[in-house]
């Protein structure tokens, strides 16, 4: 039986996809069989995120026409044994497909996979319905705003509505010395609010820009001890399970100056 | 809403200020009036017809008859009538067996029987008879009920309390009672008071006829008194309200350092929506209903200046 689930957030560019492919990466590295979904239809970037853009031959919408066999619309990736992804179709829009058969084409992925993520579109309407429609379990990404967290917060109860109970938050792109500054929300504050498990915390770097350009998930380039990449792949251990304590996101903010002074400060 | 009035809160010190000195002056006549408005009430309640109390207990159900003081019962009609609509309104009892307080109403043997015929069509039985009466007692004896005689002085007075009233499907709770915390987009509209233990966050919203108790933050929007009650009040252990409704008045909430939330009450004055700290509203505070807002009365310990 395969663990779905569902990568939402509410809000708009706040991270989803690219913690759906970082994360669908990162549990490959440990050992799992992922199949990643991409329920975006109209506005795909899963497939970009991976690299995979141009390997893209059947989508979502024809498998669900009968149009192609599953297996022929799903694209192996072959730098990373054990990651496929269901691309959405570009040409179309959200409207194209209702949760019954998203459902229904998530579950004949069911028994092959260990974990299937859907990555979900912003908004609450038809896409977002699609995207929870077979899920069991959702990840809510927020950033540290109150716009976001606002969203975040509706969708969590839209979520309960739906009959999700088992959701996790991940904080992406933190900067800790803006929360130090009390210019940023921090993570209790966020907590404070959504009230949910907290799953992960992903600091702001620039090299998920880069790696997202490139079309290569974090944890296979040649920064994968980055503070980005370590941390996708500690979520990826808590997803299976594993205790994992928080990164010290404050270690590479500082200079050494600050580092001296902190030490006569104690 | 007919006018909303756009006032921001001021905070809680300053308002406690603004109104001992108004209070003062007519304090003691209030409080006055205050008292003997309690008791023109229950006369007024015994002219209608009461409706039996009735209540489930673990195995058997029990049905209270008002005493003599609050309503002699002369035609009967009218009350097997009204039980006869409660009893159908009702749901199936799980239970078999009816025990009648009868208090001291003079119940007779036709009594007895028009209500156990009232019973049957729902498979109830009338078992026991508890009165004051001697001449109820007979009657339910001779009946072939068993019979509790109370001294006449032992009024079952807390009987009712004991009672949880089987209240039929039309009628609603007074008070919905919401265990987990409002979301964002979520709107809770109830014609009675509002009770949530949790939060009601950002975007969330509660539309109550009577009060709203918030046994957490409100960071959302409260709207008490909905359909133009002035004395609804809210109360939030934090209040860090977006905006707080009364009757047809709006306020935003003073911006506020969070450190110093404490539990507080949102009440309707004469200039609009003010807070007060709750442990404070309680004790000190009652409702003018001449002049439809709440009033701070003066400390009781003070002197008054004459």
């Amino acid at each position: 039986m395969s663990r779905v689930i569902v990568v939402t957030s509410g809000k708009g560019g706040v991270g989803k996809s690219t913690c759906t492919a970082n994360l669908g990466s990162a549990l490959v590295k440990l050992g799992k069989k992922v199949a990643l979904v991409d329920a975006d239809f109209g506005l795909r970037n899963l497939d970009l995120l991976l690299g995979l853009e141009n390997r893209v031959v059947y989508t979502a919408i024809e498998a669900i026409a009968g149009e192609c066999r599953l297996e022929q619309a799903l694209v192996k990736d072959k730098r990373q044994n054990g990651l496929v992804l269901l691309p959405a179709a570009q040409n179309r829009n959200k409207e194209s497909v209702t949760p019954t058969q998203m459902k229904q084409l998530i579950m004949r992925l069911n028994k092959a996979f260990d974990y299937i993520l859907v990555d979900s579109p912003a908004g609450i309407e038809m896409g977002f319905r699609n995207a929870i429609a077979a899920a069991r379990e959702a990840l809510i990404v927020t950033t540290p705003e109150v716009a976001a967290v606002r969203d975040a917060d509706r969708v969590v109860g839209l979520l309960e509505a739906y009959g999700i109970k088992r959701t996790r938050l991940i904080v992406n792109r933190l900067k800790p010395e803006m929360v130090k500054q009390n210019e940023m929300m921090s993570v209790e504050d966020v907590l404070e609010i959504l009230a949910i498990p907290l799953l992960g915390i992903i600091p702001d770097d620039k090299q998920v820009i880069v790696s997202s350009n490139r079309g290569e998930p974090l944890v296979l380039g040649d920064k994968q001890n980055d503070l980005p990449a370590t941390a996708f792949m500690n979520i990826a251990r808590r997803l299976e399970g594993e205790k994992v304590p928080l990164l010290n996101l404050m270690a590479n903010q500082e200079g050494f100056l600050a580092k001296i002074r902190r030490i006569f400060a104690s | 809403m007919a006018e909303l009035d756009d006032h921001t809160l001021p905070n809680p010190d300053s308002t406690s200020t603004e109104f001992s000195s108004n209070s003062s002056e007519s304090a003691t006549p209030e409080i006055v009036t205050e008292r003997d408005d309690l008791n023109p009430k229950e006369p007024e309640a015994a002219m209608a017809t009461p409706e039996l109390q009735f209540g489930l207990e673990a195995d058997h159900l029990t049905l209270v008859l008002p005493t003599t003081q609050t309503y002699e019962i002369e035609a009967w009609d009218t009350i097997w009538a009204n039980f006869r609509e409660q009893l159908q309104a009702a749901a199936d009892f799980p239970v078999a067996h009816v025990h009648l307080i009868a208090q001291n109403q003079l119940v007779g043997g036709r009594q007895l029987q028009e209500l156990a015929d009232l019973l049957k069509p729902h498979d109830l039985k009338l078992k026991r008879i508890y009165t004051n009466r001697r001449q109820t007692a007979i009657a339910a004896a001779t009946a072939g009920y068993s019979v509790d005689q109370d001294p006449p002085n032992q009024l079952l007075a807390d009987v009712p309390l004991k009672l949880k009233p089987l209240l039929a499907p039309d009628k609603e709770p007074e008070v919905l009672y919401i265990d987990q915390t409002v979301r964002s987009g979520v709107e809770i509209v109830y014609p009675g008071s509002v009770i949530v233990t949790g939060d009601v966050n950002p975007g969330g919203s509660i539309v109550a006829d009577k009060d709203i108790v918030v046994w957490g933050c409100l960071r959302g929007v409260a709207h008490a008194g909905a359909k133009g009650d002035r004395t609804g009040r809210i109360m939030a252990l934090q209040m860090e309200p977006t905006q707080l409704r009364i009757a047809d008045v709006v306020a935003r909430a003073a911006p506020q350092a969070v450190e110093q939330r404490k539990p507080e009450v949102a009440y309707l004055t004469q200039a609009g929506i003010r807070l007060a700290p709750a442990l404070k509203f309680s004790k000190n505070y009652q409702y003018q209903a001449d002049q439809q807002h709440w009033q701070e009365t003066s400390d009781p310990l003070l002197p008054v200046i004459s």
